[in-house]
């Protein structure tokens, strides 16, 4: 699965507000994970509150890859041990974690409060994981 | 950082990860629990490690001003992407 969210702002009106996409590739094990700009999956649910999400800047983003159907609280016990090892270089983050796969960027404006960025980006992106 | 410290930076982001993993909120119980390891860890530390856990936790990450991304809907699929 590719499971994305991003805080984007549409330029001629300023309206901001996270969109999120989940894809899911039809595999449950992989030896490595795929980059999700090569094979993101095929989209199967997403949250769109700025509509159209075509054109619009990209102010902070979330990528998470992992085996379809590992449940949010795996993916995101991995994420925490990505964090431990990458939050000390300068953003875009970017890495591998077993089976998992990573990305988090933000403008610097959103740095100066990542973890409650990274926190709106995650619930939304969590929310379109099948219950 | 010392250990005291890093254990209190990753309490806060297990509970920021658990929250998402939740939807956004735990239940009153498990915020509780957050509530006394936090209060357990800043007993445990000395005042220069308190003021460690404040200026980690206010301290500005590096970060580009601008991420150069817009987001485009790839025609084959209609993927909403990031490009730059």
């Amino acid at each position: 699965m590719y499971l994305t969210a991003q805080k984007v702002v549409r330029p001629r009106t300023q309206e901001t507000g996270i969109n999120a996409f989940y894809h899911e590739h039809g595999r449950r094990s992989w030896e490595a994970p795929p980059s999700p700009d090569r094979d993101p999956g095929k989209l199967v649910a997403d949250r769109v509150r700025i509509d159209p999400p075509v054109g619009n800047r990209v102010r902070s983003y979330v990528d998470l890859v992992a085996p379809d159907g590992t449940p949010a609280k795996e993916i995101l016990a991995a994420f925490q041990k990505f964090l431990a090892h990458t939050k000390q270089k300068p953003l875009p983050w970017s890495g591998t974690e077993g089976s998992y796969l990573f990305r988090l960027g933000m403008d610097a404006a959103l740095a100066k409060t990542w973890r409650a960025e990274l926190a709106a980006l995650l619930v939304d992106a969590i929310k379109l994981l099948p219950s | 950082m010392t250990t005291a410290v890093e254990n209190y930076v990753e309490l806060l982001e297990s509970q920021l990860l658990e929250r998402a993993a939740a939807g956004g909120g735990l239940s009153q119980d498990r915020e509780g629990e957050y509530v006394e390891q936090f209060d357990l860890l800043w007993r445990g530390m000395s005042p220069q490690e308190q003021d460690a856990v404040e200026v980690y936790l206010t301290s500005e990450l590096a970060a580009p001003e601008d991420l150069a991304f817009i987001d485009v809907e790839v025609a084959e699929g209609h993927v909403p992407r990031r490009a730059a």
